[in-house]
C-alpha cells in the first residue's frame, strides 16, 4: 500500500494568543516573541494514522509539503513520525496563497509518484484554518474523500471510514484510492524517538519544481485576501465581586437579569 | 442568459424552514441586492417536495428544486455533480452554501471542479460599493484575526456561511417568485456507500440553534460533578444547550459531539456562559460570534476573562448554584 500524506508547516497554534498581532502595513501575522514553525495540528494525526496503518498492515509512506527550503524541517520531523520519503514542492505557488494552486501542484506530485492508495492530510491547517486544499486536490485527482475522518479501517481495495456530521456521525466505506481530510479524534499521535530522529536524518528528501510537475499554469482563480485585522483580546472584562462567592453568584444572576440576557 | 448578476443559495433540505436555512436566505439576498442581482434559491432533493412559498418569503426571487432520484440523501460525489450541472445551467456569479457537514466537503470540491473562486466559514458578505466587487470576511489564526478576500472576476466565486445568530428575517408575505423543477437525468458515479448513520435523539435543543449554552471545561473536574450542577440546574433554569471544551471532552465530562471550538462545533448564541474552562484559542474559535459571554474561573489570569464581558472569579460550585437558585426566583417573579 502507497500512501501519500500531505501536510503543512504552520507557526505554533498554541503560542500565547498575547504574542499574535497583525502587521497592518505588511497585512500579514507576526509574532512577539517568534513562534516556532511546527507541523500542523491535523497533519501530525494524518501521519500517525499512516503510521498505524504501515505497522498493522505494511506501507510506504511519502510525505509531501509545498513551500519554501525552511519545510524541510517539518519533512524531517515527519519522517521521524513514520514517513519513508518526502518531497518539497518548489513552485510558483506559496502555501498561504490560493488554495487552488496548492492543491494543482499536489495533485501534479501525487500523479508522478505513480499508484497510490491513500491520500491523507489534516481536516484544516492551524493557521489559516480553512480546509480547502484535501477536498480539492480530491477533486482534481479524480477520487472520494471525506472530511472530517475520526476513524479509518482499511480492507480491501476500500476503506471504512467514520466521518462527523453535524451533530453525530456517519460510517461509510469508500473505495481506494480514496482522500481522507482527518481530525485530531482519530488517534494519539506518538512522540518521535531519538532512534526515529536519528533515522530520519538518512531518509530522502526530494525537492521537485513545476517544471518537475509538468506544470503550466500555476494560477489559482484569483482568491486574494485584501486586508487582516488583528481582534482586540483585551476585552475589559466586567468582574462581578461579593463578600462571598455565592453573593457573586446572585449578583451575577441580577446583572443578567438587568441586560435581558436571561 | 441576461445581463443581472445572480447570487445562488443552497438549502439544506434536511431541516426544511429552520434558522440555518432562513440565515442562507436572508444572507443570499442581502448579498444579491448589495449587487443589484437576482437571488435564486436552489434544493437539492429526489423528488419534489411540496412549498417553496416559506423560501420566497424572506427574500428568493425564484426557487429551483433540482431533483435526481441519486439525490435522496447526502454524500459527496451526488452534490458535487448536482451542484455542477445547476452552475452549467443557471450560471450564477455567486454560490452560497451554509458552512457545515456538506459545505465543508462540497464547496472545496466544486471550486476545484469548475475553476472557480472559493472563501468559506464566512462572517459577512457583501460587495465593493464603486467595483462591485465580491468582498467576504472570515476569521483565521483560531479567532485571533478576521481577514477580507476578494475574487477576482468575472467568474464564479463560492462561498460558504458561517452559522450567526439567529437574526429576524423581516418576512414579507407579499413576494411573489418563480418555481422551476429541474430534473436531472445524468448519471454520476456515486463512490460513497452509508453503513451507519447516528443522529442524537429527538426533542434535544440543537446547539447551533441554543439561545443560551453553557460550555464545560476541565475545572468542571468530572462528569457527576457536570450533572449535579448543570444539567438539571444552571442549564434547565435559563433553557440552555450543554456544550464543553476539548479538555472536558478528554476528561470524559461531556460527549465528543458536544464539543465546541475549532475541532467541534461553533456556536453563536446570545449567551454563553463558560464555566471552568480556561479559554484557549481553539475553544473560543467555536463561540467567537457569542452577543455575550460570561465567565466563572478560579483563576483570575484565565485566558477566558480576555474575551468573557461579564466575570466571576471564584470556585464554580459554589457561584453556579446561588446563580441558578437566584435565576430561578428572577423567573418565578416574572411570571
Amino acid at each position: 500500500m502507497h500512501i501519500v500524506v500531505c501536510i503543512k508547516q504552520v507557526p505554533d497554534p498554541q503560542a500565547p494568543a498575547g504574542s499574535f498581532y497583525v502587521d497592518e502595513a505588511a497585512n500579514e501575522p507576526r509574532w512577539s516573541p517568534p513562534a516556532e514553525n511546527l507541523i500542523s495540528t491535523f497533519d501530525l494525526h494524518a501521519l500517525e494514522a499512516a503510521a498505524q496503518i504501515k505497522d498493522e498492515h505494511g506501507a510506504t509512506v511519502t510525505v509531501i509539503s509545498l513551500g519554501s527550503p525552511d519545510v524541510e524541517v517539518a519533512l524531517r520531523r515527519a519522517l521521524a513520525a513514520g514517513g519513508d520519503a518526502a518531497i518539497r514542492l518548489d513552485t510558483d505557488a506559496a502555501p498561504d496563497g490560493d488554495r487552488l494552486a496548492v492543491a494543482r501542484a499536489l495533485a501534479a506530485a501525487v500523479r508522478k509518484l505513480g499508484p497510490v492508495d491513500l491520500v491523507l492530510a489534516g481536516r484544516i491547517a492551524v493557521d489559516w484554518d480553512m480546509g480547502h486544499v484535501p477536498m480539492m486536490l480530491s477533486e482534481l485527482l479524480g477520487v472520494a474523500s471525506a472530511t472530517p475522518v475520526v476513524g479509518l479501517v482499511p480492507g480491501d481495495g476500500r476503506v471504512v471510514v467514520k466521518r462527523l456530521t453535524d451533530d453525530g456521525h456517519q460510517v461509510i466505506e469508500l473505495p481506494l484510492p480514496c482522500l481522507l481530510a482527518v481530525s485530531n479524534e482519530i488517534n494519539e499521535p506518538r512522540y518521535p524517538t531519538m532512534r526515529s530522529v536519528l533515522d530520519a536524518q538518512r531518509k530522502p528528501v526530494a525537492t521537485w519544481t513545476a517544471t518537475d510537475l509538468g506544470l503550466e499554469d500555476v494560477n489559482g482563480p484569483g482568491v486574494s485576501m485584501v486586508r487582516l485585522i488583528g481582534r482586540d483580546l483585551s476585552r475589559a472584562c466586567e468582574l462581578v465581586e461579593g463578600s462571598t462567592q455565592e453573593e457573586a453568584g446572585e449578583l451575577l444572576a441580577d446583572l443578567l437579569e438587568a441586560r435581558g440576557l436571561v | 442568459m441576461s445581463n443581472v448578476r445572480r447570487v445562488i443559495t443552497v438549502l439544506n433540505r434536511n431541516t426544511g424552514r429552520d434558522g440555518a436555512n432562513a440565515q442562507l436566505i436572508g444572507a443570499g439576498r442581502r448579498l444579491a441586492s448589495a449587487i443589484a442581482g437576482h437571488l435564486t434559491t436552489l434544493t437539492l432533493e429526489a423528488e419534489e417536495a411540496a412549498g417553496s412559498q416559506w423560501i420566497i418569503d424572506p427574500g428568493a426571487d425564484e426557487v429551483v428544486r433540482i431533483c435526481a432520484p441519486w439525490l435522496s440523501h447526502y454524500q459527496p460525489d451526488a452534490y458535487v455533480a448536482a451542484l455542477a450541472e445547476a452552475c452549467a445551467r443557471l450560471d450564477p456569479d455567486i454560490l452560497l452554501l451554509a458552512h457545515d457537514a456538506v459545505g465543508r466537503e462540497v464547496a472545496p470540491r466544486l471550486a476545484a471542479r469548475l475553476g472557480a473562486g472559493l472563501v468559506t466559514e464566512c462572517t459577512s458578505l457583501g460587495a465593493d460599493p464603486n467595483t462591485g466587487e465580491f468582498i467576504a470576511s472570515r476569521p483565521c489564526f483560531s479567532g485571533k484575526a478576521v481577514s477580507e478576500w476578494t475574487v477576482a472576476g468575472p467568474r464564479l466565486t463560492i462561498a460558504t456561511l458561517r452559522r450567526q445568530p439567529v437574526s429576524d428575517l423581516g418576512e414579507d408575505r407579499m413576494r411573489a417568485g418563480n418555481v422551476e423543477t429541474i430534473s436531472l437525468a445524468l448519471r454520476p458515479p456515486l463512490r460513497e456507500k452509508l453503513i451507519e448513520e447516528v443522529v442524537p435523539p429527538p426533542g434535544q435543543v440543537k446547539l447551533e440553534d441554543a439561545g443560551v449554552v453553557v460550555a464545560v471545561g476541565r475545572g468542571v473536574g468530572s462528569e457527576e460533578a457536570f450533572r449535579e450542577h448543570f444539567v438539571e440546574g444552571l442549564a434547565s433554569a435559563v433553557g440552555a444547550a450543554c456544550g464543553g471544551s476539548r479538555g472536558a471532552v478528554d476528561m470524559g465530562i461531556i460527549s465528543p459531539e458536544l464539543q465546541i471550538g475549532l475541532t467541534g462545533r461553533v456556536v453563536s448564541p446570545r449567551l454563553y456562559i463558560a464555566v471552568g474552562l480556561s479559554g484557549s484559542p481553539q475553544h473560543m474559535a467555536g463561540c467567537s460570534g457569542a452577543g455575550t459571554i460570561v465567565a466563572v474561573n478560579t483563576d483570575p489570569q484565565a485566558p477566558i476573562f480576555g474575551y468573557a464581558h461579564y466575570g466571576v472569579v471564584g470556585d464554580y460550585r459554589r457561584v453556579i448554584p446561588s446563580l441558578t437558585q437566584r435565576l430561578k426566583k428572577l423567573a418565578a417573579k416574572a411570571l
